[in-house]
């Protein structure tokens, strides 16, 4: 009955599933990042645990990496055969990075292609968005998404939008501003000389040792 | 060819020319971001490995010093508040560990190097939470100098680590806030609660001031860091950054910083007095602190977890077509 145990620690970090969310109807769905995941439905579960703490989300889609193909221009010259990347022909979702600027998201999913493999579907990526700084193909079959029925999006993604004390609005503003005190003069330039707690002197920093 | 050469210096490895490094740098300095799949100096991939994964520990184990007060909140409303934080924190771990991967470590990897000491975190999550009033100082003053830097890091040069640290900085106002809205509270509540603020603030005071690490003459990595724009400002800047904008609110708030020597310069910097660093290295040594029960923690989460993981796994390698009952 029992098995032999295996004598290296094994792997268990299962797939690695890129994560797309979407914000809104009206948004692209974004690449933000990915989980581990042993199946589509763990995939999706984590994904949005991992992803979908705060509001905006309607639909996430999970997609291991396995069947993703990126490149950046670099790429396509130093290693041009990526767009001879063969496989499963169909429709490919076609994903580009736009800017260097500061983001949450690699790239958006800008459209699709009918392509034969990978590789076609990057070409055509490529070509349709030549000035991208990252393109990136996945077939459509590959992907798993969240179920788009109103009630699966409101049991999934509303939650989150209840909890408004995840947002930083929430607190308002604390206190009075600085820059009023200071305007009306009435910040110290010295904090303490006689650094006190009512009439206690303050503990000074190295009186009080981590145990 | 892939012989070291003596003059060149030692963050060019072997195999790596001084054109492929410079090409590399303007890129940098273009503002443009790297990718994964782009050309990188063998030693930037490495630094960032070692930060990034770093990064992820200090974020799971920030966990351990907050999460022990989740049953004792004193409402309902700081108990949630708490458990949406420390839930950003495992978070934050994830994003950080995705990252790393992207510049081909596993996360078993990171993670056996985490427990067994081989990687480090950030030493701040070694020190006792004593009090209630210790949650609301942690999220004031230990969130509000990792976003000093983490908004730095945000503008690095690593698309991945870049992007990770766009998302966590959006959450981490949060924490900041809620921990600044607690101790403005208490600082204006009963003298007991008063004094538990005080209490807090004396002893994280010294510990937030550490955390942006050792100052810029005794820090090894900057150059090459600066250079290959991972690190945009050097830990007295940022301390600076954190300094300044907290000492104002703190003294605002009715709270004494214990520093005698804290003044504001002509500029409006605030200055502060001599960093007395013997704790902060004894802490990370592991001389003093929680090191050796965080890690235990950790561990024993890693142990408790075990069944989780093998249960999946035989569901994983199930024959297709099974059902799962
Ligand atoms: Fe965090
Ligand atoms: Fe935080």
């Amino acid at each position: 009955m029992t098995q032999p145990q295996p004598t290296q620690p094994h792997d268990t970090q299962w797939p690695r599933w890129e994560v797309f969310k979407q914000d809104s109807e009206k948004r692209p769905y974004q690449a933000i990042g990915s989980v581990h995941a042993g199946d589509p439905d763990h995939a999706l579960v984590t994904a949005r645990n991992v992803f979908v703490r705060r509001p905006a989300a309607v639909s996430l889609w999970a997609v291991r990496e396995a069947d993703i193909l990126t490149a950046t221009p670099q790429e396509l010259v130093s290693t041009p055969d990526v767009l001879g990347v063969t496989g499963v022909a169909g429709l490919y979702h076609v994903g580009i990075k736009k800017s260097h600027k500061r983001s949450m998201t690699f790239v958006d999913l800008v459209g699709a292609v009918q392509a034969t493999g990978p590789g076609d579907a990057l070409g055509q990526a490529h070509e349709q968005h030549p000035d991208a700084l990252a393109w990136l193909v996945f077939p459509d079959a590959a992907k798993v998404a969240t179920d788009p029925d109103p009630g699966t999006v409101e049991s999934w993604f509303a939650p989150a939008t209840e909890k408004t004390y995840k947002q930083q609005q929430y607190y308002g503003t604390i206190g009075r501003h600085v820059g009023e005190l200071k305007r009306s003069g009435q910040m110290p330039g010295r904090v303490n000389e006689h650094p006190h707690v009512g009439d206690q002197p303050a503990v000074k920093h190295n009186e009080e040792p981590v145990k | 060819m892939t012989q070291t050469q003596p003059n060149l210096p030692k963050y060019i490895s072997a195999g790596e020319t001084p054109e492929q490094h410079a090409a590399f740098e303007a890129r940098i300095a273009a503002g443009e971001k790297i990718e994964p799949g782009d050309w990188m100096p063998a030693e930037y991939r490495r630094q960032l490995i070692r930060m990034i994964s770093q990064h992820a520990h200090s974020e799971v184990v920030g966990m351990l010093p907050e999460g022990e007060w989740i049953s004792k909140a004193p409402t309902l409303k700081r108990k949630t508040i708490l458990m949406a934080k420390v839930q950003d924190e495992a978070g934050h771990g994830q994003y950080l560990y995705h990252a790393a991967e992207t510049l081909g470590i596993t996360r078993e990897e990171m993670i056996e190097a985490l427990l067994t000491r081989k990687a480090k975190y950030s030493s701040i999550f070694n020190y006792p939470t004593t009090t209630w009033a210790d949650v609301g100082m942690v999220g004031w003053l230990v969130d509000g100098a990792a976003i000093k830097n983490q908004t730095m890091l945000a503008g690095c040069s690593y698309g991945p680590y870049s992007r990770a640290m766009v998302r966590i900085c959006s959450e981490e106002t949060f924490h900041h806030k809620q921990g600044k809205e607690m101790i403005v509270l208490y600082a204006q509540g009963t003298p007991e609660q008063k004094q538990m603020a005080q209490d807090a603030l004396n002893r994280w005071w010294w510990p937030a001031v550490q955390m942006l690490g050792p100052h810029d003459s005794d820090s090894p990595n900057t150059g090459e860091l600066s250079r290959w724009g991972i690190k945009l400002k050097t830990n007295d800047e940022v301390r600076q950054e954190f300094i300044n904008e907290h000492v104002p609110e703190l003294m605002e708030a009715g709270l004494t910083i214990p520093d005698p020597d804290m003044h504001q310069d002509e500029n409006g910097n605030w200055i502060h007095g001599p960093i007395d660093w013997t704790e902060f290295w004894a802490v990370i040594k592991g001389e003093r602190g929680l090191g050796k029960e965080r890690i235990a923690t950790r561990q024993a989460a890693q142990d408790e977890g075990a069944w989780v993981r093998e249960a999946l796994e035989a569901y994983m390698a199930r024959p297709k077509g099974e059902a799962a009952d």
